[in-house]
């Protein structure tokens, strides 16, 4: 993070998404990060099918400082309709947290045999917003473009970020990306976080998307970066203060991440 | 060198390590609060991407017009494409398909490198369009999709041909899960070429310049190139959209840098920004990105540097 300008990174226990109770996930991720606490943004996983999740819910928020809630609707064997998932994500709403959702964690067609068979998509999403429209969202691996005209607008109202991961700034896009430029022209600049994926991707790639998009002026990329994210964390940019005295140095321009 | 040892954790790492190795990650053996004061050389992106000259080995006119796609190199310093339309069937259509490669190659003769497409269920038209392309200055044959298996008899006169003309065959590989074992949802056709197929034919013609493509493109990479490992004639591009953290290292471990070809697939960030992450040497990279490949064109001293 120090070598590539990264004050502050949004973080969550992977552990969570193989535990049926989730919550020794998140106690771990407390004591792990606790000496690095100002660098990192803690997410809890919930499984809001399981028992006592309000509890649990209640304890990340309190006792073990998260930030937000990452859901793993696929893993943890749930629709996002689910009336207990609607009521972990208005619940977070009244913790103030935000509400992540990742559309997959590994590329399906390299998936292990022992892997589930099943990605979410931002027509998911739309549904859970449709339920929640009040709550705060993160998409994490996120695919612009393939959503139906009915999810855009959904999504167009809801206080939401997708994530950078399979964004494009060169103007062209493969078949498992987006054209980032065309992207912010559809939804707007307010809805993109810069993102990495670490440690599970390389740490540079997630970086040229957004250096070498010149259709995205100075404060569009500043909302990139960081302004977008901290919007949705709730942050602001005090929140960032205490990392960026100690750590900014140039390089960038402006403060990176917190990471989606 | 990009990314410190800490952060170099694959997934099978990630895992049995649990949280703690990623959340400690690049401030691990540092006291607390002292790790942000301490001085940092910070990654230079832009100057990175500018550090090293490339060859794409493996791009298309699909998604975008000649110029965008020109456009889009520039912007990551690559200095020229191996570009392919991969579309069409009959004879008429894979010959339109390579029609539009020539204009492209006309109007950026410095930048592109044609690689010639064709459906092997054509035998006859297939060679003539070959001999065509390549009479045009193309350099290769390829990207050849899913019409026909890489192993498949059809293709054995096209890579007779391809030997004779000293000239490589970009072949579009899967790893997929329903592709490799039984039982499993098929999302590619079954006419798919898999590594197997490709160890097959390196096998059997090892003086082909065989390039599988992208490992990065869906599928086990860990399984392609343990595959290929002791076939040495096949080389494998780097290209595709997964950038899964250690592919690069796993595939230069397996079967070295020299055979191993920078290429984008579209992915042009992705495709740079793997192998600058990459744990390797100056010289791997310069491999990698551009030696490699000219190397390959310099067989028929054809559009070489």
């Amino acid at each position: 993070m120090d070598k590539h300008g990264v004050d502050k990174c949004v973080i969550a226990n992977i552990n969570g998404v193989f535990y049926k109770n989730t919550q020794p996930a998140n106690e771990e991720l407390f004591r792990a990060i606790k000496p690095y606490r100002h660098r990192f943004i803690p997410f809890a996983v919930i499984n809001p099918t399981y028992a006592d999740w309000e509890h649990d819910l209640d304890v990340c928020r309190g006792g073990l400082e998260m930030s937000g809630v990452r859901l793993y609707p696929q893993y943890h064997d749930y629709e996002v309709t689910h009336p207990a998932c609607i009521e972990l994500v208005n619940a977070a709403r009244e913790y103030k947290m935000a509400v992540a959702f990742s559309l997959r964690l590994v590329d399906g067609r390299q998936r292990s045999w022992l892997d589930v068979d099943r990605q979410l998509s931002l027509d998911d999403i739309a549904s859970v917003v449709d339920k929640a429209p009040q709550a705060r969202f993160i998409v994490l691996h996120a695919l612009i473009g393939r959503e139906k005209p009915a999810t855009v607008t959904t999504l167009e109202r809801a206080d939401l970020v997708f994530d950078t991961i399979y964004g494009s700034g060169c103007g062209v896009a493969g078949p498992v990306a987006y054209d980032l430029a065309a992207a912010i022209r559809k939804y707007g600049k307010n809805r993109f976080a810069f993102g990495t994926a670490a440690p599970f991707r390389d740490y540079v790639s997630p970086f040229l998307r957004i250096e070498v998009m010149k259709e995205a002026d100075d404060d569009t990329k500043r909302l990139i970066w960081a302004g977008n994210a901290q919007r949705i964390l709730g942050i602001g940019r005090q929140g960032l203060a205490e990392a960026l005295v100690e750590t900014r140095d140039g390089g960038h321009g402006d403060n990176r991440s917190p990471e989606g | 060198m990009p990314g410190s040892t800490q952060l170099r954790l694959g997934r099978r790492q990630f895992l049995a390590g649990t949280c703690e190795l990623a959340a400690g990650a690049s401030l691990k053996d540092r006291a607390p609060g002292q790790a942000r004061r301490e001085a940092v050389q910070r990654y230079d992106f832009q100057g990175e991407i500018r550090r090293y000259r490339k060859i794409d080995a493996h791009n298309h006119l699909l998604s975008a017009p000649p110029r965008a796609v020109i456009e889009a190199a520039d912007r990551l310093e690559i200095e020229r494409l191996a570009i392919s339309i991969p579309q069409g069937d009959q004879p008429g259509e894979f010959r339109a398909s390579n029609d539009r490669v020539l204009k492209a190659m006309a109007e950026f003769p410095q930048r592109f490198l044609g690689q010639c497409f064709v459906n092997p269920a054509y035998p006859r038209e297939a060679i003539e369009e070959l001999l065509r392309c390549i009479g045009r200055g193309m350099v290769g044959l390829g990207e050849l999709y899913t019409q026909v298996k890489i192993d498949d008899p059809l293709c054995y006169p096209l890579i007779e041909k391809c030997i004779e003309l000293r000239i490589p065959i970009l072949m579009h590989v899967r790893g997929d899960l329903g592709l490799l074992r039984k039982g499993h949802r098929l999302e590619a056709p079954a006419t798919t070429s898999t590594p197997d197929d490709l160890a097959a034919i390196g096998r059997r013609y090892p003086e082909a310049i065989v390039i599988h493509a992208h490992i990065g493109g869906g599928g086990d990479w860990e399984y392609m190139c343990k595959r290929l490992r002791d076939v040495p004639s096949v080389y494998v591009d780097t290209s595709g959209s997964v950038t899964d953290e250690g592919m690069i290292e796993f595939a230069v471990r397996h079967l070295g840098a020299s055979r191993l070809l920078f290429a984008t697939d579209e992915n042009f960030e992705s495709g740079v920004g793997k192998i600058l992450a990459a744990d390797l040497t100056e010289e791997e990279r310069r491999m990698i990105f551009r030696e490699n490949f000219n190397r390959i064109l310099k067989k028929r001293e054809n559009r070489a540097d």
